[in-house]
């Protein structure tokens, strides 16, 4: 995608604040309704709804914990039938080389094991985290208050209808404590 | 037709086939009489079940609350209220049946040292004694309950729900144990050299699961109608369906620890219990259950959607009461049929004839009460008097 | 830091009592505050006591360092165990310590998905607690093992000797299940931990200190988007770890049952097991955070309300374990066995005796308390109470452990088991290497969880507001 003129000079988005969740919740609808995509909503705690309200639904994690999961479980069984019936088959007081019983505890395991890793490792990969520098950051009040107390909504620069002049405005209109332009 | 019309209908029409049924089934009684107290004690097993798996839950919902026990609490207790036909049901056995399906009771039994040790325990007076005093104090909680719940229908008043918290929580102790030795009087010692020590648990959890899957498809039948369309949103199934996929699991957990442990142990005293049940034409049984109990009602149950949805619930809850029943023949016959799988045609009206007279009781009791509790605290919604007594 | 703020750490809190599980007149900026004040106080301001406890727990730690150094040097024979008491010490505290460690996942996995509001304020304490019991678990079955620096044998790898180990085992399964449970209890504690790491690090003064934190916060922004998909991910482990905490204790009861042992092999086993992990470890949560809420005026955070219905789980699962010993001991009689019947007889009566009715007292009879709400509610007799049940708990796996092995078929092979000196040095190491972490944890984590706090408070205000129609959740 083609940067826009704001992108280019430096400007990563336009950001409000605001005292408390309802009213960001009514920005961010506010906004999508308005025409704007590129924008994020940031908060202290997870609120409901809002990331519907600022169009973000799906979030293919639990599609990584199945296949996760299915490998897992494929692979611990595969494991230990592999051992006791091919590489190392030895009669083992007289049960079967396949004694599949025995397997189910260690084939729930590597279940568990994998399907939590790709659930933690696949959260942390698809929001783009650890991430040592990030623009929001740039603005004081957002990294005094953004993880405490405070709730921002940021429209960014790469968004098509992005006009600095007007999404200014338009967010001055949503009664925040604060609108600032946020620098790359 | 209004809905107390569609009662009497049901109610009557159950009767006439339970009655039908267990006609029938007399028939076989002159015809080999060891036959048909075995298809007749697993009906009674799978009809009972859900007597007992109502008392079981409605203790536990008194106990550890929740907005999913609320609505069904009207089914469980109906349920309970059946004890008194169970029991009716059980007199047979208990009067002509003992010698005829238990083992211990037989004459061989005089020269088996283990059994004649275990004689304390395992003898027929001994056995009517203990069903006798299982029924009673099931019987007890059951009627205090019951007069607590009515108490609270008229007067409304909110401390009752404490006091049945309270009569609950050590009702649920006694109920736990006494059901753990009814599992083992009953069913475990079809074969009196086998024990277990985690049996009651298991079957009871399977009992409630059974009861469980009951109360969802009676839910869903009602839910269009008043005074449940008022009161029910996809949360309620949500948490039904959730506590059927645990029970499902529970069940699942306690079989394969049993399973799991006497394979590895392989001893003599404990393997013949799964050796009868995986050979001569069970072990077809027994893979069935295997999968179709568990892994996929599991993978199904799973999914978020389905248990939202309360039609696919219905359809889901239908076919876990039916592997229910498959899973209660598999555990009961075998101990009666060495090593040859059949199905008696006893086998399929027995449950029809008790289920249709349990039905019908059950319906009896249901319509004696507003469906919802007027003043459960639980519900969110309290429906007005008139609406929710349009049955009496 | 200002000196009122100072002063204001040192206020003492009112525990606003059982209907409540955060006192009044808190804010999101107040109660990240309270907590995160706890770690970024100033070194000075730290509570004698604090000194004083972590001074104590190193020093018992020691023996650990002591006890398992002259254990290397000489070989297992340090220990009492002898034949056919080949399982001593060692097995005892390792069930002891993994039990404790099932806690904590459970409030924070079980009570999650039962939408249970009081998990928030001790979930994190009871996951800490959880990792570090794990860790004492872990130890022990390596320094049982005679060649400890062999340990990776146990691991399935490709070898010159073309060996693999005997799945067949529970042995195996427990390295499977205990080294899962270690890194699923770390991934759910440090998943939980990074919102809350991204307030430290807003909230710290000095540079380092920002530093510090925000290397481990991951630079974590509270974006909604990546609020959704940690929501999502925080379930999903929530509901694996659910099954999981409970075949890790399924997987320890198989190391007793799957063999033949009267005593061990019985198929109670796994609930009972399961239900006497949770039982010790909320006992040991309320003996941790009995003290840590007086230490730290956090009465309006853990307030009565979470002591209340920790006791009623204690008194749950008590009961649970009751009804295995209760069916262990009908079972031993009904099974017609001699052996099974011997074994019971014999550990009631026999040289171990005392450890049995020590263990019916402090596990099945001095709980029954609890029964009462004035018991409940009273912090020094709870605080004892937990003890005690800590103790029972041990005593537990002890007597499973050395009654069941001391006696074996032929008398001509039975035995006795002393615990020596090294023993008891090697256990209280642990204890005190456990505490030391758990005194560190306090000091310098949020040990309570805020971002969940602010949910609490959150869910509060909307309490009486009608809530929107539930509806198919999307993006799931």
């Amino acid at each position: 995608m083609a940067d826009s003129f704001w992108d280019r000079h430096g400007l990563y988005g336009v950001m409000a604040e605001f005292a408390e969740p309802e009213e960001l919740l009514a920005a961010a609808e506010k906004a999508y309704g308005f025409g704007y995509r590129k924008m994020d909503a940031y908060t202290p705690l997870p609120i409901e709804g809002l990331s519907d309200a600022i169009g973000f639904t799906r979030t293919f994690v639990s599609t990584f914990v199945l296949i996760g999961g299915s490998l897992g479980c494929m692979g611990g069984f595969g494991l230990l039938y592999w051992i006791t019936k091919i590489a190392y088959a030895h009669n083992v007081a007289g049960r079967p080389f396949n004694s599949w019983p025995a397997y189910i505890p260690v084939t729930f395991e590597c279940t568990v094991l994998l399907a939590s890793l790709t659930a933690v490792i696949g959260m942390f990969a698809l929001n783009g985290l650890p991430q040592p520098y990030h623009p929001v950051f740039n603005n004081p009040e957002f990294s005094a208050r953004a993880s405490i107390d405070r709730f921002f909504l940021c429209i960014e620069a790469t968004d098509p209808s992005f006009d600095l002049v007007k999404t200014k405005a338009f967010l001055a209109e949503q009664n925040p404590l604060e609108v600032a332009e946020i620098e790359k | 037709m209004t809905l107390a019309e569609q009662f009497k209908r049901i109610q009557r029409m159950a009767a006439i086939v339970g009655v039908l049924g267990l006609a029938l089934c007399l028939i076989e009684l002159f015809v080999d009489r060891a036959q048909f107290f075995q298809s007749y004690l697993f009906a009674f097993i799978f009809w009972n079940g859900l007597t007992v798996g109502s008392l079981a839950v409605y203790l536990l919902h008194n106990v550890v609350g929740g907005n999913w026990g609320a609505v069904i609490r009207r089914f469980v207790e109906a349920g309970a209220r059946t004890l008194p036909l169970t029991f009716v049901l059980l007199l047979p056995i208990l009067l002509f049946g003992i010698p005829l399906i238990y083992s211990w009771a037989q004459p061989e039994a005089a020269h088996d040292a283990n059994i004649q040790f275990k004689s304390p325990y395992l003898n027929i007076p001994g056995f009517i004694m203990r069903a006798v005093v299982y029924f009673l104090i099931w019987g007890f909680y059951t009627y205090r309950l019951t007069r607590l719940s009515d108490a609270q229908d008229r007067t409304g008043d909110p401390m009752i729900q404490e006091r049945m918290r309270r009569l609950s929580t050590f009702g649920l102790l006694i109920f736990v144990l006494t059901a753990t030795f009814a599992f083992i009087d009953w069913i475990m010692s079809l074969e009196p050299h086998w024990y277990s020590t985690i049996y009651g648990a298991m079957f009871l959890v399977g009992q409630m699961l059974e009861t469980l899957a009951f109360c969802i498809i009676l839910l869903v039948l009602f839910s269009k109608r008043k005074p449940f369309v008022q009161v029910l949103n996809y949360q309620h199934f949500h948490d039904l369906g959730n506590l059927m996929l645990a029970f499902t699991m529970l069940w699942a957990y306690t079989s394969l620890s049993q399973f799991l442990i006497i394979w590895a142990g392989n001893l003599p005293e404990e393997i013949p219990w799964y050796i009868r049940r995986f050979t001569g034409g069970w072990g077809y049984l027994g893979w069935f259950i295997g999968v179709f109990h568990f892994c996929v009602p599991f993978v199904i149950l799973l999914m978020r959607f389905v248990k939202k949805n309360p039609n696919l619930l219905y359809k889901v809850a239908i076919y876990m009461f039916f592997v229910r029943f498959i899973d209660i023949f598999w555990i009961v016959e075998p101990a009666l049929r060495q090593r040859r799988f059949y199905v008696h045609w006893m086998d399929i009206v027995a449950p029809i004839g008790v289920g249709g007279v349990w039905i019908a009781f059950f319906l009896w009791q249901l319509s004696s009460r507003p469906l919802l509790p007027l003043h459960d605290a639980r519900l969110g919604y309290l429906p007005l008097e008139t609406e929710a007594a349009e049955l009496t | 830091m200002k000196v009122e703020e100072l002063e204001a750490l040192e206020k003492p809190a009112i525990d606003p009592g059982t209907d409540h599980i955060v006192g009044p007149g808190f804010t999101n900026a107040t109660v990240t505050d309270k907590i995160a004040n706890v770690a970024l106080r100033p070194f000075r301001s730290t509570p004698m006591v604090w000194f004083l406890g972590i001074g104590i727990a190193f020093m018992l730690m020691q023996g650990l360092l002591i006890g398992s150094a002259w254990l290397f040097y000489k070989g297992v024979g340090v220990w009492g165990v002898v034949i056919p008491v080949a399982w001593g010490f060692a097995i005892v505290n390792f069930v002891w310590w993994i039990g404790i460690g099932h806690a904590g996942t459970l409030i924070s996995a079980i009570l999650l998905l039962l939408k249970q509001d009081w998990r928030t304020s001790i979930n994190r304490f009871a996951e800490a607690m959880t990792l570090f019991a794990v860790a004492q678990a872990g130890m022990f079955p390596i320094l049982h093992l005679g060649r400890p620096w062999l340990f990776y044998w146990l691991m399935p790898y490709p070898n010159s000797m073309w060996l693999w180990p005997q799945p067949r085992s529970p042995l195996i399964w427990d390295v499977f299940a205990v080294s899962t449970y270690a890194t699923v209890s770390l991934l759910f504690w440090y998943v939980g931990l990074v919102p809350d790491l991204a307030s430290m690090r807003d909230r710290a003064t000095k540079l380092w200190q920002k530093r510090a934190y925000g290397l481990f916060a991951l630079g974590w922004r509270g974006s909604t988007k990546h609020w959704t998909r940690y929501q999502m991910a925080y379930l999903l482990l929530a509901g694996l770890a659910t099954p999981l905490v409970i075949s890790v204790h399924t997987v320890v009861s198989f190391d007793f049952a799957i063999s033949i042992l009267p005593g061990w092999h019985t198929t109670i086993f796994p609930p009972y097991f399961v239900a006497g992990a949770i039982y010790s470890g909320f006992a040991m949560v309320l003996t941790l955070a009995i003290p840590t809420r007086k230490l730290f005026h956090l009465e309006d955070i853990i307030t009565s309300r979470h002591l209340d219905s920790m006791a009623k789980v204690m008194l749950g699962t008590g009961l649970i374990v009751a009804y295995g010993y209760m069916m262990e001991a009908f079972m031993a009689w009904y099974s017609g066995q001699f052996y099974e019947r011997f074994m019971y007889l014999n550990r009631a009566t026999g040289p171990y005796g005392w450890s049995y009715l020590m263990l019916i007292a402090c596990n099945i009879a001095i709980p029954q308390l609890l029964w009462l709400r004035s018991v409940r509610l009273n912090v020094p007799i709870l605080f004892m109470l937990s003890l005690v049940i800590n103790v029972g708990m041990w005593l537990e796996r002890f007597v499973i452990v050395i009654t069941s092995l001391h006696r074996d078929w032929l008398p001509s092979s039975w035995g006795e088991y002393h615990p020596t000196e090294f023993d008891w040095m090697i256990f209280a190491g642990t204890i005190g290497f456990f505490l030391t972490l758990m005194f560190l944890f306090v000091r310098i984590l949020p040990a309570i969880s805020i971002f969940e706090m602010r949910e609490v408070l959150h869910h509060i205000k909307h309490r009486h507001e009608p809530q929107p129609a539930p509806g198919p959740a999307h993006g799931d």
